[in-house]
């Protein structure tokens, strides 16, 4: 029965529309090359403050998976991935247009998406509940060993630099030290303003250092715009045909297996997703000579993986409350805004929302492939759009939507405050995501500390690391401090070797 | 980049250094976790430091965007214009504020097409005010010039 009403609600009309809000706000977002999803997350989270926690969520995760896949429509038309997420999708996709046939790779790469989409959700489904068991064995040390491994496999994972990711993750935990201590009340580096007694609001630095820092540095290129010549040929055609489908069923197979793993990883998002199965197909696809040249292979690996890693990516983030991508540390902001903390009580306590939330993101996939599809044909006229039109639009909706917050201005200085130092870090190659991440986990992490403190009879680094899974966790952060310095000095020597050979 | 790395690492060390003094003024439950923090800051930046003077671990292509300084004039320009924007919202009101804001960007930006650029904006006016306004209820900022 319990079921029967998780489905009844999810097919409110209220839900409905959320879900329609984000598929095409996502779509409109992820197509349009230089907007990401972490930006699209961030501009529509002012507006879910006021809603339900429900169709707020769904609002949220529909434009989540709805721009990673509207990331394929720049990709396949322009060679321009929208996301980085579907930069493997431009290789193959853009070849088809190119001959022609961008109804034949807009398809694929939509069956692909949807499909992806929709095994993560039921990952998600099946996966999230019974690992969130995890989260009742932890205590303050666990909780503190947690953050810092979040933080250190976002910071060394989803950044090019390993120390500058580290860095900015520092940072983002010392700024959510800002702000009136709760046990003394003493404030701390409030330098006598009253107004950050309450802490650097968290939704206006995400829109600063995601979206107003993205406006600055499309205004490199501000007057960018591309022409296209006619790319459809012939009627549309909504589906794969059975031969397409035949062609492509192992891979889309293969490759919701792979974007589900690595979304599961923390750190490892849709783009990683998308190389490594784009990759496997191209070692399963030997002898098809098309791949690389306009291979549906290609854009169905490509495609499957990066949307599969879009559920995965919020079981960790669900049960154990590290976020699996940059987007997911938005949104594990947004579960904390509307008062839902990750674990266990997710699933019990809050088990209706959870389940209503999860099969609304089931049926959000759906509604973007048939969304996708419909107005498919006419995206490239969005695509098209040039920066300078883009601009203002991102720059007011920031604005507007940090000032929507309380209705003060000073959440907008926060925003362009962050905006300007996002910007700065960008350009010097730190990456925003773990200053982001920073700021979540800061106060989960500074809790654990001084708990652990007060617990601690000996020595308080003998006290963390004394429990199997304090252990376990520290192993793993040791071993993802290791892995990315193993993976950016090779990536460092290959491009030494590139200049010595050019 | 190297030298830039170099900078903003001395100057991070620094700031690390004041903060840390700074918490000397707090309890000692609420100035540990800082100052733990501050630590690992100061230390991953002395870190950057000597990476970068060490030529076979020495980062490579850091950084988005245009790489050249002449690039970023634009997006500084766009920065002040927008924050003297923000300023004038509290006098001017909000809308009045962006429909200056967008007509300043416009050669900034290179506009070609003025009559879409126009458009595009009238459309944005609309659609925050629709949103924002009318259905979340949004006091946006108002003229304080015509309550005198």
């Amino acid at each position: 029965m319990e079921a029967l009403a998780i489905i009844a609600d999810v097919l409110t009309p209220g839900n409905l529309l959320a879900m329609l809000v984000g598929v095409v706000g996502g779509l409109c977002i992820g197509s349009l090359p230089g907007l990401t999803a972490n930006l699209g997350v961030a501009l529509l989270l002012p507006v879910t403050f006021k809603m339900d926690v429900t169709p707020a969520l769904l609002m949220l995760m529909s434009l989540y998976t709805s721009a990673i896949y509207g990331g394929s429509f720049s990709a396949i038309l322009l060679h321009t991935p929208g996301t980085s997420a579907s930069a493997a999708t431009a290789i193959d996709g853009f070849a088809l247009t190119r001959k022609g046939e961008f109804n034949k790779a807009i398809r694929i790469s939509t069956f692909a998406s949807v499909t992806g989409g929709v095994a993560s959700a039921l990952a998600l489904l099946l996966i999230a509940p019974p690992l969130s068991y995890l989260s009742l064995k932890f205590g303050p040390a666990e909780y503190f060993m947690l953050a810092v491994f979040g933080l250190t496999v976002i910071g060394t994972l989803a950044s090019g630099n390993m120390v500058k990711g580290l860095i900015a993750g520092a940072v983002g935990l010392f700024l959510s030290t800002v702000g009136l201590d709760l046990d003394s009340g003493i404030p701390r580096y409030a330098f006598g303003s009253t107004e950050v007694h309450g802490g650097i609001g968290f939704v206006p630095a995400v829109i600063g250092l995601f979206s107003l820092s993205q406006a600055l540095l499309m205004c490199e290129e501000a007057h960018r715009s591309i022409q296209l010549t006619d790319v459809i040929k012939g009627a549309w055609r909504y589906l794969p045909t059975w031969d397409e489908f035949r062609r492509i069923r192992m891979t889309v197979g293969r490759s919701s297996i792979i974007g589900i793993i690595v979304g599961i990883l923390p750190g490892a998002g849709g783009d990683i997703g998308s190389w490594v199965a784009y990759n496997e197909a191209k070692r399963f696809a030997s002898k098809d000579s098309e791949f690389g040249k306009g291979s549906i292979l290609g854009i169905a690996a490509s495609e499957t993986a990066n949307n599969a890693t879009t559920g995965s990516a919020l079981i960790p983030l669900l049960t154990l409350g590290i976020p699996g991508s940059a987007t997911a540390a938005v949104l594990l902001g947004a579960l904390i805004i509307h008062g839902l903390l990750p674990g266990r009580t997710l699933f019990t306590e809050h088990a209706h929302v959870t389940y209503t939330v999860i099969m609304g993101f089931l049926l959000a996939n759906l509604l973007m492939g048939v969304i996708g599809m419909t107005v498919g044909r006419y995206m490239n006229h969005v695509t098209r759009l040039p920066n300078s039109s883009l601009i203002p639009g991102v720059v007011m909706l920031s604005i507007v939507g940090s000032y929507s917050l309380g209705n003060n201005l000073f959440d907008v200085y926060t925003m362009l405050a962050f905006g300007g130092i996002g910007y700065l870090m960008r350009k010097g190659g730190f990456a925003p995501a773990p200053m982001v991440l920073g700021l979540i986990l800061g106060p989960i992490a500074e809790t654990g500390f001084r708990q652990a403190a007060v617990l601690a009879k000996g020595p308080l680094l003998v006290y963390i690391l004394g429990s199997p899974i304090s252990m376990v966790l520290f192993a793993l952060t040791l071993l993802s401090i290791a892995s990315a310095l193993y993976l950016e000095i090779k990536r460092i020597r290959s491009i030494r070797q590139e200049h010595a050979d050019a | 980049m190297l030298w830039v790395n170099r900078i903003v690492g001395a100057a991070i060390i620094v700031a690390a250094f004041l903060l840390w003094e700074l918490a000397a003024e707090f309890p000692a439950d609420a100035r540990q976790f800082p100052r733990v923090t501050l630590v690992a800051i100061a230390l991953l930046s002395a870190i950057m430091i000597a990476r970068s003077f060490i030529s076979a671990v020495a980062p490579i292509g850091d950084g988005e965007g245009t790489r050249s300084l002449a690039a970023i004039i634009r997006p500084i320009a766009v920065f002040v214009l927008v924050v003297l924007a923000v300023i004038a919202m509290h006098f001017i009101g909000f809308f009045p504020a962006m429909a200056a804001l967008a007509l300043c960007l416009m050669p900034l930006l290179q506009v070609k097409y003025r009559i879409s650029y126009g458009l595009a904006c009238l459309s944005l006016f609309l659609f925050i005010y629709v949103l924002f306004v009318a259905f979340l209820n949004v006091p946006l900022t108002t003229s304080q010039l015509l309550s005198f």
